[in-house]
Parts: C-alpha cells; structure tokens; sequence
C-alpha cells in the first residue's frame, strides 16, 4: 500500500469521526439536536471517505459514501432520522469503526449485505410521517448549508493534496462545544513514548538538580553570581516537571464518551429504559490512571444497569419513572479525583448477600454474627462472589467486583459503596490525580533502602523492651506483635528477603515495626529504620524480576539509586504470613472487647481507698494546698478560674475511711458536662489507664454514690457515682423526684461500655424508669423486636452493630415509625450529630449528664417524635 | 564480512561482543542488589532514570573468575522494541573495538572447560590473544527466563 507512513494518522484522524458519528446519532436518538448537528455528522463521513480514498480503501470509500448520501438526504429534509434508521447507522458506524481500526485488511470483508441495505434505505426516501427535528433544523438554518458545501469543497481539495493540518483544524473544532467561539490552536501530535521519556528526564533532571545544588552549596559565597544562577535552575527545573507532568494529563471525556453508546445498547439487550448523565467530563487525570479507569467503570455500568436497573414494568408498578437513572460524576476533592456511580434501581439486598457468601463458602453463618452491615456489603468485592440468581451474558459472573477493586488499589484508589434498598446503589471511587507519583514512605533493613507506599502503611510503632503495651513475641514459628491488644502476625523484611541467615534478636533493642494493610489484613513489618518521606516516580518492575513477588516496582530515589517498591500483599505471600483462625481470632475477640475499654482515672483518698471515675466526666484536675480552702457556712470552697468552686470532701459523704492526719497538699477533681459543678478533693492521683470494667458481684461492697466495684491493677477500685454523690452533697440543685407519672415507661439502653451502662441505668432507674440492657445495636434490635418500649437510649460507637446502623434500622420499619431515640455519645462533632439525625436520631446528648438525659427522656416521652 | 566487536575483560578473559548491539559504557557503576532473585542477576542500575537490569556475564557462562577488579564497569545493551527494560552486562574493564574479518574466526569447540560454550557465537584468533564472542540473542532468552 502506498503512504504507509500516513496510515497511522488516517487511522487516528478518522477513529474520531467514528466518535463523533455515534455521539450524534446518540443525541438524535435522544432528541437533543441543533442545527449544527447533522452537519457534524455529513462532515465526519465525507472526511472518511475522502482520505479512504486517497489511500484506496474501497470498502472504506464505499460504506461512507453510502452514510454520506443518507445524512445528505436527512440535510436536505428528505428524510427524517427514526429510531430504526439510527439504529441501522449505528450499525453501519460500528462496521466502519472496524475496518478504519484495520485498513489494511478492510477491504477482504464483505460489507455487501450492509450496503444493499443502506441502498435500499436511500432509495426508500418518501418522507415520514412523524415531523423531523433535523428539518427545521436546516430550515432554520439555510444559509449555513451553503458555507459548509463551500467549506467541504475546500477540505476536499486540501485533501487530495494531502495536507496535514486539515485533520487538525477539523478536531479542534470537535473539541469546541458548539456555540463556543472558534479559537485556533496549534497542536501536534506527539507518541506517547516521548512524553514518558520526557518524565523521565524531567524526573533525572530534578535528582541532577538536587545534586549541583548541594555540591555547590558551600561556594555561594566564593563565586559571584552563583547563588541567583542556582535559584534560577531550581525554578526552571520545578516549572519543566510540572509542564511535563501536565501533558500526561487528560480530561476524562475519553474514557466518558463512550458510555452513552454502551448504555443504550446494553438497556435494549435487557429490555429495560435507561438514562445515563454524566458531569465533570472536563476533569483531568494522568493518561495511565484513564486507561486502567476504564474496565472498572465499565464494570460497574454494566452493573447498574444489569443488576441495579429494574425493568420499566417493575418500576411503573413501584412508582418510580420507567426510565431509570445513572449518573456518573468526576470531580477534584482533597487532591484526588472522586468518580461517583449512582443509580436509582433496586439496591442491594444485605440479607441476600450475606446468605450468598456462606452458600459460596466465603463467610461463615458464625462470622455474620459478627458482622455489621458494611461489612457484610464489602464482601460483593471478594473473588467468587455474584448475586444475580441468574448468570447472565452481561454481569453476574461473579467476576468483576474483585478485580474492579484491586485495579483500583493499584493505582492507589479505593472503592467505596453505598445502598438503599429499593432506592438504588452508589459506588464512590477515589483516585490520585497521577498513578506514576505517589507519596511513600523511604525505610532502610541491612543497609539497603526499600519504599513502601504510604497508603499501605497504617501506622508505625517502636517497640522497646520491657514495655508491656506494645511488645514482640514469639508463638512457636511465628512472631506477633502485641499492640493495643490486638495480635498482628510479624515478620521481619530481611529475614523475608533472605538478605540474612540469622534470626532477628528483637529483645535486645528497639524494634521499628511497620503495620501494612493488605485487603482487610494487618500485619506487621520489622525494619530497621525510617528514613524519610518522599513523592516517588514508580517505574515497572524490570521483567527478568518478575517472578519477585515482594515488589510492585522499582522507583529511583533522590540520591539517584534504585530502590524497590515493596508490594505488601507480595510480602504476605513471601513470608507464608498466615491470618489463621488462631492468629486472627483472639485479635478480633479483642477488638470486640477494645471499644468497650474506657480510659478511667484512679484516685486515692486519705484512708487509702481507691476510686475512679472516666476521663470523659472530668473537666480538670487542680493541685491545691488546704490553706487555700475557705469555708463559708457549711460548705468548703476554693478559687477556681476566678469564680469560687464549691468542694467537697468523700468522705463527708461515702461510707468509707478517714485518715486523722490530712495532707497538706491534695487535689481537684473538676467535673464537666453538670450544671453546678462541684469539685471532688482526693489526696492522691494515681493514674490514668485504659481498661474494660467487669464489675465484681460483691454486694458487700454497694452504697449510694458509686456505680459498683471491681479489681483493677490488682486493687479494688469503687466507681464514683458522681450524680448520687452530688444528689447527697447539693439536694437542692441535683435531687430529680419525678418518679410517679412516669413510672410505667420502658427504656431500652444500648451502650456497649459496661461502666456507662450501668450507670445510665441507675440514672434511670432512680427516677423510675424500666430499663432493657443491651451491649450493642443487634442485641438492642432483639430486644426491641419482643419487648414492648417506649423509648431508646443508645450509644453511637458499639461493636457489631453500632448506634446509626440501629437507629436506620429502627426508622426503617413502620412498626417503630413514633418510637423516640436518644443518642447518648461520647462524639461532640457536628459532622456525627448530622449523621444521627439523618438516621432518625430524635436527641443527642453528649455524655453524660443525669439531668439533661433525664429531661430529655421526659420530653421525648410526653411529647414523641412530634416535637422534633 | 567484518563485524565490529568491542572486547572487553573479565577476569583474566577476552570477551567480545558485536558494536551494534551496545548502547553504551558506564564507568565505576553502582546498583541496588535485588534480595532474592537467581545468582545471574546483580542488580539495578539507574541510567538517567532508565532501569538497567545489570547481569553477571560469568554466571551466565558457568565461568568461574577469581578476584574482583576495584571498579566495576556496566555495558549497557541496546533493546529492541519488543524489549521493555535496558539489560546490561557488569564488566571489568573495556578493551578496544576491533574489526573482525569472519575469515579469523572459528566455530567453538563442542566443549570447553569452566565454559558453557552454547553463548560463544564463535572465536576469533587475533595474533597474541583469542577473543570469545558471545551471543547475546541466545543469552538473552536465558536472561529473561527466570
């Protein structure tokens, strides 16, 4: 073939025409059409053929000649454009679509079927019957034809000449939304190649840059001028990189374009009425990250409208619009590109998914109990999983997900997914702007340097010796890393990487623990050293090392070396870490118990007994010396931020010990979050520690003013109970006696904190209220189901099912529609009280303060939800 | 036919390979080890932000070379299109391009000693030296196979 060397352009150059053929007769389908349209459409055939011709791609030249007679004759208003008609020129643009992609062997097809049928159309003109958009849009704009006919001419003839810049000026127009003032530009069409190459460079040029600046450092001083020459090549390089950087980027509209026409096909194959939107086509991202966008977005269409989209019938009876509705939207947040998927179909059935992954053996019905809901929703990204009852030929593989997510992951992006049943799906996708740099954390073992993404690292710790809350130990073969009370399995890189023999020796010094996420695993990475943080360029991992399965790639850092990217779910394969029952089990058993732990502080009094109270209640702890109290009628006060603060003495008020002696110095305690706060002294501070409370059963050991007794730190500790203490010490402002009308109500409380829920029980009970305990949101919705209750009182944090997740399903059953909920938290952050109140919170109170709950219970009783 | 060949030492060994297929010379090399990865690979080598996977030529060979120079030398090789990354070769030294008539060159001998001569192309016989000439087509499938 001649001019081989132009085939390439021809190619490029006419796969946009194919592009702009589909979008137009996509908009005729759904009739947003102006004026300028069709001759957009006349315009891309006609330049096909032209070029086809020159290049003597007779199947080419024919196809379009035909298109181009039929798109003359609806210019003309010879015809109108009906939905069969598109239909056959969208087939007839796919076949040409195909052969322009292969020139060279396009004209050995046989299109002859496809051609007779165009004929037949062209010469079937008689006009229809339904009024055509497209012929008032010529008449509207009659002159215009003429100019084009004009203008056509004229690109023929260039055409034939082979003139390069025709394409060009064509495309920008393309590129131009119409309406929009034509502003010429100039572009070139550049490889690929040559920008990667140029981000290597400017890349080497940055670490070359780096290198002149520190060598010459020193002679700034001695050579005149230098300092501005060096400050001006500091700026040149960092202005080259980013214009380097900036010709990688791409609006997203390339991948974008190409949906509307995969939708439509994809609804008609499965009988049902979609309409895709789609926003934010200009947003830019780094060419790598578009294309490897593009299987997971497919994917995920393919989904909504397979799966999500119910058929019009279904919808009509639902009372939704028998179109459904996805809207994909790309936007910049926070220096990453978010990509929202969302559809208006059926949601996601939590129940079926959960009873899917035990039938696949993914889960257990043992784990489910464990499970919240979110959870259960994450498990439609594990590999093996489908929920259509049916495979069909679209989605429902039950491949797919997975991979959307691990694509996502690679690029350092996540996935996210939101469900209402009966309302529709969202998938939230997050990216980087750029794939190729990514922000990684610099570590060193055995002297070499190693790079670990920082979206992979989830923490880093020291482990010295003799700690007890975070240390090292060995179980049989395997090495586990106490931290927090959760056990992750340990290993150690250089072992890992065989760089040495020897078993590491961390008992004698500091250990530098990495924890690295790997799915929804932890575990952790001895290193020796953390060096530094740095913005990496990675690099692919050279192929005779592909078979290294503890390295994503390799990166070249700024000393101008090459150090490995270490691939952290490679590492867990590597090192054989298990996450077995046994490792995995007692971690998550003390998960459970973790969020259960409250951080208390324990105080002494004078005779030696030992009280605590939670860190939350408590506003301040001031040292005073008693001199400073003064005693004014019966009661102590002392100074406190300028306005007296009535103190009170324990034992004036607990049945316990009292030392003769009293010391000098003392301290107090400044509660928070109670309307008359009174100061509570203690002789001794001993310490604040974390722990869960198991209140011992002794009842020798009850009185009013504490919550109840248990053992901690080997001692036995009474917890204040600050509101009957203060109800003894002050009756006139804390004394609640409304006990009789409202005597016969039910409160269920779930708080998952043993010492709150005992507490807020005896708040409530005190002022004689019916109280069903449970630990958590699950337990609590048991108990709802078969109690009657007037009133919920739940705490927002709690394991396996926690207080928003309750309440939404709560407010999701009309049987509860009036049944009022209190939230009682610990979170004092606005972003936390709007999500309460969304999911149906009533009140939200902040803990804890007896009086207020307790109004609050009132209120929400007397008046229901009436109020809010 | 003549062919250009740049000769180059290692150990107390003449090795040749053909001009054409060489990018270029790096002096006193430094490169990153790579932990676990068979003994022909050495490490990698940053050549102006390309990745050079470095080889060691004498494992390749089965040579068993005794004494390490002060300074290693990297010959970087030339990759074709298909080719995704830069392969090179640590050398001792680099001697001289030299053109070489086929006419002076044989056929290995089926077996050599402390040799695997299915990587020597063929030897020229120079005047005071033999210089091996390796060939690197069939190497490199040995390189990229692991």
């Amino acid at each position: 073939m001649q001019h081989a060397e132009f085939i390439q352009e021809f190619v490029e150059e006419a796969e946009a025409h194919i592009e702009t053929l589909e979008e137009g007769l996509l908009r005729y389908e759904k009739k947003d059409i102006d004026a300028e349209l069709i001759h957009d459409l006349f315009r891309a055939v006609h330049s096909i053929k032209g070029t086809a011709g020159f290049f003597e791609l007779k199947n080419i030249v024919e196809l379009s000649h035909k298109m181009e007679s039929i798109f003359g004759q609806i210019r003309d208003g010879k015809r109108s454009l009906s939905k069969s008609l598109i239909d056959q020129l969208l087939q007839a643009t796919d076949q040409l679509g195909e052969m322009i992609r292969d020139p060279q062997s396009s004209d050995q097809l046989d299109i002859h079927t496809l051609i007779d049928l165009l004929d037949q159309i062209q010469q079937n003109t008689e006009p229809h019957a339904e009024i055509t958009v497209s012929q008032q849009a010529v008449e509207a704009d009659e002159p215009f034809i003429s100019e084009n006919k004009e203008q056509n001419e004229k690109e023929h003839e260039i055409e034939e000449l082979y003139e390069e810049l025709v394409p060009e000026s064509e495309e920008i127009k393309e590129d131009d939304p119409p309406g929009k003032s034509l502003i010429l530009e100039d572009r070139v069409r550049v490889h690929v190649s040559v920008l990667n190459d140029l981000l290597n460079l400017s890349s080497e040029m940055v670490l070359a840059r780096n290198q002149l600046l520190s060598v010459l450092k020193s002679h700034e001083k001695s050579i005149p001028n230098l300092k501005n020459i060096l400050q001006n090549i500091n700026n040149l390089t960092t202005d080259l990189q980013e214009k380097v950087m900036q010709t990688r980027m791409q609006p997203i509209e390339k991948l974008f374009h190409k949906f509307p026409r995969m939708i439509r096909d994809l609804a008609k194959q499965v009988g049902k009425e979609v309409d895709l939107e789609l926003n934010g086509r200009d947003v830019e991202l780094d060419k790598s990250i578009i294309e490897l966008l593009n299987d997971p977005l497919t994917h995920l269409l393919r989904n909504a409208v397979d799966h999500g989209i119910e058929s019009p019938v279904t919808r009509e009876n639902l009372g939704k619009n028998r179109i459904g509705s996805i809207h994909m939207n790309a936007y910049h947040e926070g220096g990453l590109v978010h990509i929202k998927i969302e559809d208006d179909g059926a949601g996601i059935d939590i129940d079926q998914i959960e009873q899917k992954a035990i039938e696949n053996g993914i889960i257990t019905r043992e784990d489910t109990r464990k499970m919240k809901e979110r959870d259960i929703l994450q498990l439609i990204f594990s590999p093996g999983f489908s929920t259509a009852s049916t495979v069909t030929d679209l989605s429902g593989r039950g491949v797919g997900l997975d991979v959307v997510k691990t694509n996502l992951e690679k690029l350092g992006g996540s996935i996210d997914i939101q469900t209402k049943w009966g309302e529709g799906t969202t998938f939230h996708l997050t990216m980087p702007l750029t794939v190729a740099i990514i922000p990684a954390l610099i570590v060193s073992s055995m002297g070499e340097k190693f790079v670990i993404p920082q979206i992979n690292v989830q923490e880093m710790v020291r482990v010295k010796p003799g700690e007890h809350s975070v240390k090292l130990e060995r179980v049989r073969e395997s090495l586990l890393l106490k931290l927090r009370n959760k056990l992750y399995p340990t290993v150690h890189l250089s072992e890992v990487l065989g760089m040495t023999d020897q078993s590491i020796d961390f008992d004698s010094g500091t250990s530098c623990v990495l924890i690295l996420k790997s799915g929804s695993m932890r575990y952790g990475l001895i290193i020796d050293q953390v060096y530094d943080e740095e913005e990496i360029l990675i690099k692919s991992l050279p192929q005779p090392l592909n078979k290294c399965v503890a390295y994503s790639g390799v990166t070249i850092l700024g000393d101008g070396r090459v150090a490995f990217i270490l691939d952290t779910d490679g590492l867990v394969e590597k090192a054989e870490i298990s996450f077995d029952d046994e490792i995995v089990e007692p971690a998550e058993e003390e998960t459970g118990l973790s969020s259960q732990k409250q951080e208390l502080l324990m105080f002494g009094t004078s005779a030696g007994e030992t009280f605590c109270m939670d860190l939350e209640l408590i506003a301040r702890i001031e040292k005073v010396n008693r001199s400073q109290i003064e005693r004014i009628g019966d009661k102590d006060f002392i100074q406190f931020q300028g306005e007296p603060l009535r103190v009170i003495e324990l034992e004036d008020y607990l049945p316990i010990g009292r030392a003769s002696g009293a010391e000098q110095e003392c301290y107090v305690i400044v509660p928070k979050l109670v309307k008359h706060p009174i100061g509570i002294m203690c002789s001794r501070i001993y310490d604040s520690i974390e722990s869960s409370i198991e209140f011992s059963q002794n009842n020798d050991i009850a009185f009013k003013g504490i919550v109840g007794s248990a053992i901690l730190q080997n001692r036995i500790v009474l917890l204040l109970n600050i509101y009957e203490l203060f109800e003894m010490a002050d009756p006139e402002n804390y004394s609640y006696d409304d006990k009789t009308h409202l005597a016969q109500h039910t409160v269920l409380l779930a708080e998952d904190t043993p010492f709150f829920r005992r507490l807020e029980q005896q708040y409530m009970e005190s002022a004689g209220y019916h109280v069903l305990a449970a630990t958590n949101g699950k337990e609590a919705w048991e108990i709802l189901r078969s109690h009657e209750v007037d009133v919920v009182v739940t705490d927002i944090h709690m394991p396996i099912m926690n207080g928003i997740e309750f309440v939404k399903k709560i407010r999701s059953d009309g049987k509860y529609a009036d049944l009022p909920v209190i939230a009682v938290t610990s979170i004092n952050e606005q972003a936390m009280k709007e999500k309460a109140y969304e999911a149906g919170v009533d009140f939200y109170e902040i803990k804890l303060d007896k009086q207020r709950l307790l109004e609050k219970l009132k209120t929400a009783l007397q008046e229901g939800r009436s109020v809010v | 036919m003549k062919n250009e060949i740049l000769t180059f030492n290692l150990g107390d060994l003449t090795l040749g390979i053909e001009l054409k297929q060489v990018k270029e010379m790096n002096r006193n090399i430094t490169y990153t080890m790579v932990p676990e990865s068979p003994e022909h690979i050495v490490g990698l080598m940053n050549m102006r932000g390309d990745i050079v996977t470095l080889f060691d030529l004498a494992a390749l060979l089965d040579l068993k070379i005794t004494g390490q120079p002060e300074q290693l030398n990297g010959l970087v090789l030339k990759k074709s299109q298909n080719d995704q990354d830069y392969f090179g070769f640590v050398i001792h030294s680099a001697d001289s391009v030299l053109e070489i008539n086929d006419d002076i060159c044989e056929q290995p001998p089926k077996k050599m000693k402390d040799l695997n001569v299915k990587y020597i192309k063929k030897i020229a016989k120079l005047k005071d030296q033999l210089i091996m000439i390796i060939h690197y087509d069939l190497l490199k499938e040995k390189m990229t196979e692991w």
